[in-house]
């Protein structure tokens, strides 16, 4: 065995920790921190003389365990959801510790544990498509070093061996690459099995008893805020993470996506604006909550002859309540059983009880006729009753030549007021991510609209005073995946305006330029490299973190339902009768057994194939020119070698197989020497023929035949009791 | 702990719904499956054949030697583990028998498809006697350290067991004791009726060239008027006697049985040393019926420390018959026994040594890593 791929143990012992220790930091979006691990790994490596000493004293490093083992107490009593990344940090923080012990074999299993741990504990945090490929690359590494650990270990036990070929000695080169193949062979029979468990295990199995499942987020967890606080100052973030997925169909199904075109995903529409803080707020509306099946398509509100536009949308890491879909939806389905909770107000659409990774889809209709007159009390807008800005837009409205009384609800020149207030704040304004704090006692909308000037999506949306609606601006559109990417820096606010008798319309009044300007995408090469991650990235986000009880359904051709709830089996099996149950038990004991017999059955049919072809095959011959085996007609003539052996095994003087025949002959001459004479001689013409190769004459086999005869009188001279 | 392991991976993944879990927990269950696989697969391709030693000494490295044979022809063998196996014996059996030495074990690294290794354990004996090979257990956790399997080769049921002598432990006995011990007995050494380099006059025979200028005999030369040499007897070897004296009765390990060992430890070290002086070695254990004459010569000598291996002390005949041989040829005696009380009826002008109190016959400080003499 090569010294130097044993000796290359520690290296790959401080590859998979660091691979895995990064791999949790990564889903857990803290590389930063993860990089600092790896590089006290790598000074301890560094550190390590050789394998008798630690770089730390052991009270030094029992220490910092229990030290980083306190810490992870208090976290998890701070934060319990939190509980599986401050274990997983802890085991992190462990193996850079057991790296400035003495490199034992028991430390180094202890080490390959808590690194199996840590990336278990990074897929909990985490479903990413970095994580995915940092697991891809950890399972054959690991697999590697386990591998090498057997024998690194097994070398430093204590049958510690001198170990050398009685044959030449095979090249390290070769020890290496039959290492090599087990890895490999290994590893591809563990992922296609561990493919195998991925698409066959059903999903929701159990959940109506273990917990109300739910899938894991990919990334970031979503930053929508229901809330507009206006007056901060600071520059908005550019927070570039994918935040959510959306695909646009018209009523043909073509995907009416494009570079150049933007959607508007409306998550809540805010109505109360407190000048004193300069929030926009949502008041509290009636809700009705309904539980929806898998796929089941529920219809949120009255459905006109509009055209409809199809989205289907994947959040990536639900946290908070509301779903995002274009105003006004009128129909919606999920990808699982659900339970969506509807405002008939304003039709906000939420989601209280499941998080994580989340996919629907809703039929929006964006240009629609009122389906029916409102009730004013339903949904009000804020108004601004005096001020400045009640007097500005009576400005605005005079010049464009509109009277119009604030105290009625409607005008028939709603629609065009609301284009004009627009389209002014359009033009005479800038977009800008600066925010400008007010000074005292100063309105932020009042600041945005007489001195700044200047604003981002919120203030340009508060102006207008009407009904802030907050979500999100769809502009990047991927043309390799043919959907949007919507990331957290998308976030928008617009308005929605009441344009006629029950009839609500979405406006946006901040300049488009500056809003492109802002979202965006790298160009040119960059632009291009990111286009196609974000391609996988949604392909890894869609069939592999997305891969569920439908999709499975569909590639099995299985129709998808409740069969799978834990608890209903059971009810159904309890509520069977005795016969209905018993015939159940013995038919599924029946079909267990069946499927036994043919698995077993197919290993010794493939056993006894193998068999017959080895036994097809030439066998080598060592170090003789022909065939070992003799002619059979002299084969024939050898019965009485046969018969002799029989008779001295009756006699009790049996030939050991390990003893040849005229040794044996020569060795009984003790017990008795009649019989040792007459096998000498069968011996000696047994040997003339089966190795000499050669027919013995008719006076040679009449020797034989007396000696088999002199035996066979020695036998019975011989008492029974003597044998 | 890997199925524990297993177990809340399953239940994570069906908790969270999460398919990077279900992925882990295929790869987990793949794991179980593909380590029980390829294990089983690497046993049940060996061979094994053993080399066992001969002849070993207490405190001495003994080398126990393994060929290994892989008759794979796609699946190399690593990290496999051998160990010797005793053979099963009752209870009854093995009551008050205490090991030779400690299991040999061995471990190979790797062979290669259809190659052989040789791989040695090297064990040290810690008590004398005969040690039978029955088994070689190959083990191997290999390649995951999921589970571990082995597999036992056992010999021929028809085939001779091999079988290891453990001689007593050889101690370096003081350089000159064998000869103060002749010397005292003043019996030991004697001209033999030859022409050799000894002190004692032989002959006077008369002068050839080639002879040595030394050996002229000056004043015969000048009675009779012609040159003549001397000739001297050849030394007749040294005759030594070791005799055995152990203490009767004494359970395994007790302290009794510690003396004893610690005498045939002397004896079989007075015997190796006498025999490289190049004296005539016999063996006398008056209490176990041994009486070998002295003879010289390397064999002779492993023959009577074979003896000595194979003594077996719970056999002792205390019976009053039970004496020193006589011999016709004088030897001189040394009478080795446990006890610090010397044994009666020995030999007129016989040296005593007592294993209770060696210090006349070997330095006790040097030997505090001795399985015999700690």
């Amino acid at each position: 065995m090569a010294l130097s791929l044993v000796n290359s143990f520690p290296r790959w012992l401080s590859l998979t920790c660091a691979l895995g220790v990064l791999a949790f930091f990564v889903a857990d979006e803290n590389a930063l921190v993860g990089a600092l691990a790896i590089l006290l790994v790598v000074v301890a490596r560094a550190l390590t003389k050789d394998e008798a000493h630690g770089v730390l004293p052991q009270w030094l490093l029992n220490l910092l365990v229990l030290a980083a083992a306190a810490w992870t107490a208090m976290a998890a009593v701070d934060q319990p959801e939190n509980f599986v990344e401050a274990l997983a940090t802890l085991c992190a923080w462990v193996q850079v510790v057991k790296f400035y012990e003495r490199p034992t074999p028991r430390n180094h299993a202890q080490l390959l544990t808590l690194s199996v741990f840590t990336v278990i504990a990074a897929l909990l945090t985490s479903n990413s498509l970095p994580v995915g490929l940092m697991t891809v690359i950890y399972v054959p590494v690991a697999m590697w070093t386990i591998l090498l650990f057997q024998i690194h270990a097994g070398l430093r036990g204590p049958a510690a061996p001198r170990q050398f070929p009685a044959a030449p000695a095979p090249p390290g080169a070769e020890a290496a690459k039959g290492l090599r193949r087990v890895t490999l062979g290994a590893s591809v029979v563990m992922a296609l099995m561990g493919v195998v468990v991925y698409l066959v295990i059903p999903r929701g199995l159990g959940s109506d008893l273990i917990n109300d499942w739910s899938s894991p987020g990919v990334g970031t967890a979503i930053g929508f805020n229901e809330q507009v606080v206006l007056g901060r100052s600071g520059e908005l973030e550019d927070n570039d993470t994918a935040v959510l997925d959306l695909a646009v169909f018209d009523e043909a199904g073509r995907n009416i996506g494009a570079a150049s075109r933007a959607f508007l995903l409306r998550g809540a529409a805010l109505d109360d604006y407190d000048a004193s803080i300069g929030v926009w707020r949502r008041t509290q509306a009636n809700s009705q909550s309904r539980p929806l099946g898998t796929n089941t398509m529920d219809r949120l509100a009255d459905i006109t002859r509009a055209p409809e536009m199809e989205q289907r949308i994947t959040i990536r890491n639900k946290t908070n309540n509301y779903l995002f879909a274009m105003f006004r939806p009128v129909r919606i389905s999920f990808d699982r059983d659900t339970d969506l909770v509807v405002a008939p107000r304003d039709l906000t659409l939420m989601m209280p009880r499941r998080g994580g990774r989340v996919s629907y889809t809703v039929f929006s209709q964006v240009d629609y006729t009122a389906p029916r007159p409102v009730v004013v009390s339903e949904r009000q807008p804020a108004i601004f009753q005096e001020g400045a800005i009640r007097d500005l837009a009576v400005e605005l409205m005079s010049e464009a030549g509109f009277e119009r009384d604030p105290a009625v609800w409607h005008d028939p020149n709603d629609r065009l007021i609301a284009n004009l207030f627009e389209r002014w704040l359009r033009t005479n304004f800038q977009y800008s991510t600066v925010m400008t704090a007010p000074t005292e006692n100063e309105d932020p909308i009042e600041m945005f609209l007489f001195r700044t000037r200047e604003g981002h999506c919120e203030y340009f949306a508060s102006a207008m005073a009407a009904l802030v609606a907050v979500g999100y601006r769809a502009s990047e559109f991927n043309e390799i995946a043919g959907h949007y990417i919507v990331r957290q820096s998308h976030a928008h606010s617009w308005v929605e305006a009441h344009v006629a008798d029950g009839l609500w319309d979405t406006f946006d009044p901040s300049p488009p330029d500056g809003v492109n300007q802002v979202a965006a995408a790298p160009s040119g090469l960059a632009g291009r490299v990111r286009e196609i991650y974000d391609a996988i990235d949604h392909a890894w986000v869609t069939w592999v973190v997305g891969f569920d009880e439908s999709t499975r359904s569909r590639l099995f051709g299985v129709p998808q339902g409740n069969q799978y709830r834990l608890m209903d089996n059971v009810g159904r099996f309890m509520s069977m009768g005795s016969g209905a149950l018993l015939s159940r038990i013995v038919r599924s004991l029946a079909f267990g057994v069946l499927v036994f017999c043919v698995v077993a059955a197919a290993g010794f049919a493939l056993r006894a194939g193998a068999r017959w072809l080895r036994s097809r095959k030439p066998r080598a011959h060592r170090g003789v020119g022909e065939s070992d085996e003799p002619d059979p007609a002299i084969l024939a003539q050898l019965g009485f070698y046969k018969r002799s052996l029989a008779r001295l095994r009756r006699m009790g003087l049996g030939k050991p197989r390990w003893r040849p025949p005229l040794a044996h002959a020569m060795g009984i001459a003790a017990k008795s020497e009649g019989a040792s004479d007459a096998m000498r001689t069968l011996s000696e013409l047994y040997y003339a023929a089966r190795f000499g190769r050669r027919a013995l004459t008719s006076e040679e086999l009449s020797h034989a035949e007396a000696a088999l005869r002199r035996l066979e009188e020695i036998e019975a001279a011989t008492p029974q009791g003597a044998r | 702990m890997y199925i524990v392991v297993v177990l809340l991976l399953g239940l994570g993944s069906i908790n969270s719904q999460n398919n990077m879990l279900f992925f882990a927990f295929g790869l987990a269950l793949a794991g179980a499956l593909v380590s029980g696989i390829i294990s089983g697969g690497i046993l049940m391709n060996l061979q094994l054949e053993r080399l066992p030693p001969r002849v070993g000494s207490v405190g001495a490295p003994l080398h126990v030697g393994y060929i290994v044979r892989n008759r794979s022809r796609w699946l190399p063998a690593f990290a496999v583990g051998l160990q010797e196996v005793p053979r099963r014996r009752r209870r009854a059996e093995r009551a008050g028998e205490l090991a030779v030495m400690p299991v040999p074990r061995a471990f190979v690294a790797g062979v290669g498809t259809g190659a052989e290794t040789r791989v040695e354990s090297i064990v040290v004996p810690v008590r004398r006697g005969l040690h039978t090979f029955h088994a070689i257990r190959a083990s191997t956790s290999f390649p995951l350290g999921i589970t571990r399997k082995s597999v036992t080769f056992v010999g021929e049921t028809d085939a001779p067991a091999a079988r290891c002598v453990i001689r007593p432990e050889i101690v370096p006995i003081t350089s000159d004791f064998i000869r103060r011990a002749v010397s005292a007995a003043s019996e030991g050494e004697r001209s033999s009726p030859a022409v050799g380099m000894g002190d004692e006059f032989f002959s006077i025979r008369e002068y050839v060239p080639g002879d040595n200028a030394r050996q002229i005999a000056w004043r015969p030369s000048a009675r009779s008027g012609t040159l003549l040499v001397r000739e001297n007897a050849a030394r007749s070897p040294m005759r030594v006697w070791v005799a055995l004296v152990p203490t009767p009765g004494g359970a395994p390990g007790g302290e009794i049985d510690r003396m004893n060992e610690r005498a045939i430890s002397l004896a079989a070290s007075i015997i190796a040393r006498a025999s490289e002086d190049g004296a005539e070695v016999g063996l006398a254990a008056p209490l176990c019926g041994i009486a070998v004459n002295p003879r010289g010569g390397v064999r002779h000598a492993e023959r009577l420390l074979d003896m000595l291996a194979a003594l077996d002390l719970s056999k002792m005949d205390v019976s009053e018959g039970a004496g020193f041989p006589h011999t016709a040829r004088s030897a001189a005696w040394i009478v080795v026994h446990a006890g610090e009380r010397r044994p009666p009826r020995a030999p007129a002008r016989a040296v005593f040594v007592s294993a209770a109190r060696p210090e006349s016959v070997l330095n006790l400080s040097n030997l505090g890593g001795s399985p015999t003499w700690r």
